[in-house]
């Protein structure tokens, strides 16, 4: 559909959506928690017909393989429930449904998941919500816009998904006027572009690119059953989405010196990921990334060890410069023991570190800090840009 | 067998004498003298080919990932023995590939050969107007050595050079033209493809004629530092601000990596020089061009769109064997290149990481 003819559709989206923001903020907030905590228990219900359709569509559009997507599913969905919503909005109560305006969503499209909180903690704010959602997968935040629906009508109603180009910037204007805040999730690019072209007086939130970073301390690798245990729950770090977003870990940093090397530790990993390959398999590699591969293998191989497997590959890099991964199940393991400076570079872009027996005091700051197993699975209530869950709502 | 008697065999090749061994085989034992010392590649062929070996004989032995030349050293000899060392551009050094030679004779003969018989096959000179740093300004850029030399060998005056410290000389470059056009004189215009877009910029209006024989190469990509344009957008641009056939227009494939270059067929068939046939990169003698499946790694036999390997015999002392990124299919004799492989989707968080890495 061209731009142009897009535009009544769009406009169509906006003006049901700020004409149902006044039964939104009738609608109290338990009602609302109550709605979007049922609409992700649907949601989650693989044997639900929302849930099972959804289940269906992001296997057309995620690339993720079917037992990857059930697992970001319910790690997602799960933790949307009524109580701890409550909580959440009790904890931010002076910025929660005071002014006016809708929140504007610009999505993007690398992790499917990632259209849920925004989206949902808007409307537990009591904000209608105009979303433009990614043109490769639009599946879960329609699935969430339905599902809202059926549970309270005056919550779904106060959601509009809009299709359009990023470079459409006639269509943008029907985003985001009158919004109380932006809030971008994507490239680098398409945040500059959008902070260039907005409104000055629009808050904008800007989610532009980032990445986790993993660091396992001496302390827990004595035991080669205690060392086993981490490589999994890393492993699963970096299987969950396919290594594609912004909490995936990058790369892993090793303490020398314990009983388990970070050399064996990368061997652990290595054959945490190959287990992971049997249960939860890596989707479809691109050939664009395939291309990726063989580069990341290439550089592993020459310098250092490679373990590789159809699905994943793990490189054991010593103490060589720290590199990152293109993602889809790559991970380099370095020394922990890296020339001063060097860890405090990774700051700023670093979204998630995982560390377990190690002070976080050496260590680069990460908004999001978690024990290895959960980079991608935060709470509620964590503050994964540094802000409270509801700041800007 | 010794890098002496190898490096003998590789410059009869290039020179296209009758005793010449066919290419593979010399491929092949230029490879196991690359295996037992070159370290890098060693280590690769211990720990196994980025992917499955290849079934195919000539291509049994893996190539080298171009990002291993980011990382690691990669050549039979030691440091000290480097007369040059060219880098791929970049900001950080620690980002930046690096090809070290020991020997440059290789390189010019096929540097030389190669573009006397895509570049100037029907003139022994003409002058050149080159859009691309000096060597003494850039002396690790690959590019802007070939140029020097391709002025020693093929220039009929002092080439002129419209490019210094980075920014581009509008006088000298329309006085070369302006000379050209008045004289009847064909000029060859050499130089980066970004370049080209910003004379485009600096002529603005201007238009010239240049007379029939001038030709124009250009080469690379545009890096982020200028507006990008398609290869028939490229080449129409060309062709209108300058006056010159499209036929007369080639692009050159090269990389810091690679001693040797690979130019577009266009000019040669304009030449009556070779028959007809769409535009592709003519692929010299002494170096295999292989689109290959970026998940197997073995070569595509028809025109299947795949990654390219290359195997250049010129690379004496540094890894022949060449794995890219750059997307590429077979085409008639040649190949076509149709990109660089980037990314699935856009690769933000890899991007973030290289750039909090590359921060000095």
């Amino acid at each position: 559909m061209s731009s142009d003819a897009r535009r009544p559709q769009l406009q169509a989206t906006r003006e049901a959506v700020l004409a149902a923001a006044t039964q939104l903020a009738a609608c109290s907030l338990p009602r609302r928690a109550r709605a979007i905590a049922g609409a992700c228990a649907q949601l989650a219900d693989s044997g639900s017909a929302a849930g099972s359709a959804l289940r269906a569509a992001l296997l057309q559009s995620s690339g993720l393989g079917a037992e990857n997507i059930e697992w970001c599913l319910g790690s997602t969905l799960t933790i949307f429930e009524e109580q701890g919503l409550l909580s959440l909005a009790a904890s931010r109560t002076a910025d929660v449904a005071r002014g006016d305006g809708h929140v504007a969503l610009v999505l993007a499209g690398n992790v499917f998941s990632a259209a849920a909180r925004p989206m949902l903690l808007a409307l537990l704010a009591g904000r209608a919500v105009l979303a433009k959602v990614s043109s490769r997968d639009d599946a879960l935040p329609r699935a969430l816009a339905q599902a809202l629906g059926e549970q309270e009508p005056a919550v779904g109603a106060a959601v509009g998904l809009m299709h359009f180009g990023r470079d459409d910037a006639q269509a943008l204007p029907l985003l985001w006027r009158g919004a109380r805040l932006l809030a971008v999730y994507g490239s680098d690019a398409t945040v500059e572009a959008l902070e260039a072209s907005c409104p000055a007086d629009l808050a904008l939130r800007a989610h532009g690119h980032g990445f986790g970073v993993a660091a396992v301390g001496g302390e827990v690798l004595a035991s080669p059953t205690a060392a086993r245990d981490q490589a999994a729950a890393l492993a699963l770090d970096a299987a969950a989405y396919d290594q594609r977003g912004c909490l995936s870990p990058q790369l892993v940093l090793v303490e020398p010196g314990a009983a388990v090397s970070p050399e064996r530790f990368a061997q652990l990993l290595a054959e945490a990921l190959a287990e992971l390959d049997a249960t939860m398999p890596r989707g479809a590699l691109p050939p664009q990334l395939a291309a990726q591969s063989v580069q990341f293998c290439g550089v592993a191989a020459a310098r250092g060890r490679l373990w590789r497997g159809a699905g994943y590959a793990v490189s054991y890099e010593g103490r060589q410069s720290l590199r990152g991964s293109p993602g889809y199940r790559h991970l380099p393991v370095f020394d922990l023991a890296q020339p001063e400076g060097r860890l405090r570079q990774l700051e700023g872009r670093l979204k998630a570190l995982a560390s377990v027996g190690l002070d976080p005091e050496g260590l680069p700051a990460a908004p999001y800090h978690c024990a290895p197993g959960f980079m991608q699975r935060p709470p509620l209530a964590a503050p994964l840009d540094g802000l409270h869950p509801l700041a800007g709502f | 067998m010794t890098r002496e008697v190898l490096k003998g065999r590789i410059e009869a090749l290039i020179d296209g004498r009758p005793e010449a061994d066919a290419r593979d085989g010399l491929l092949e034992d230029l490879l196991q003298l690359q295996a037992r010392h070159i370290e890098v590649y060693r280590r690769l062929l211990e720990q196994g080919s980025p992917a499955p070996a290849a079934a195919r004989p000539f291509l049994s032995s893996p190539a080298l990932p171009t990002d291993v030349f980011r990382f690691a050293r990669a050549a039979m000899h030691p440091s000290e023995q480097d007369v040059r060392v060219f880098r791929t551009s970049g900001t950080t050094a620690a980002a930046r590939g690096a090809h070290h030679l020991r020997d440059l004779s290789l390189y010019d003969r096929a540097a030389r050969t190669a573009a006397r018989h895509m570049l100037f096959p029907d003139r022994e000179s003409m002058p050149l107007l080159i859009l691309a740093p000096r060597a003494e300004e850039l002396p690790d850029s690959s590019l802007s050595y070939m140029l020097s030399r391709f002025d020693q060998w093929f220039g009929d005056s002092m080439a002129v050079y419209a490019l210094r410290n980075g920014q581009l000389d509008g006088e000298a470059l329309c006085t070369a033209l302006a000379r050209s056009q008045q004289s009847g004189e064909p000029l060859a215009l050499l130089g980066t493809s970004f370049a080209f877009v910003h004379a485009d910029e600096l002529l603005a209006h201007r238009r010239f004629s240049l007379p029939s024989g001038s030709r124009i190469m250009q080469t690379g990509g545009f890096k982020g530092r200028s507006r990008e344009l398609s290869p028939s957008q490229m080449l129409q641009m060309l062709s209108q601000r300058y006056g010159i056939g499209e036929s007369f227009i080639i692009a050159e494939y090269g990389m810091t990596e690679m001693s040797s270059q690979l130019y577009e067929t266009p000019l040669r068939a304009a030449l009556g020089l070779e028959a007809e046939g769409p535009r592709r990169l003519w692929v010299p003698p002494w170096v295999r061009a292989t689109p290959v499946d970026p998940h197997t790694l073995e070569p595509l036999d028809s025109d299947a769109e795949g990654i390219l390997r290359i195997d250049d015999a010129a690379n004496l002392d540094t890894p022949c064997a060449i794995q890219t990124s750059d997307r590429a299919r077979r085409l008639d004799d040649g190949v076509q290149l149709l990109g660089r492989a980037e990314g699935a989707t856009p690769r933000g968080c890899s991007l973030a990481i290289d750039a909090a890495l590359s921060r000095s």
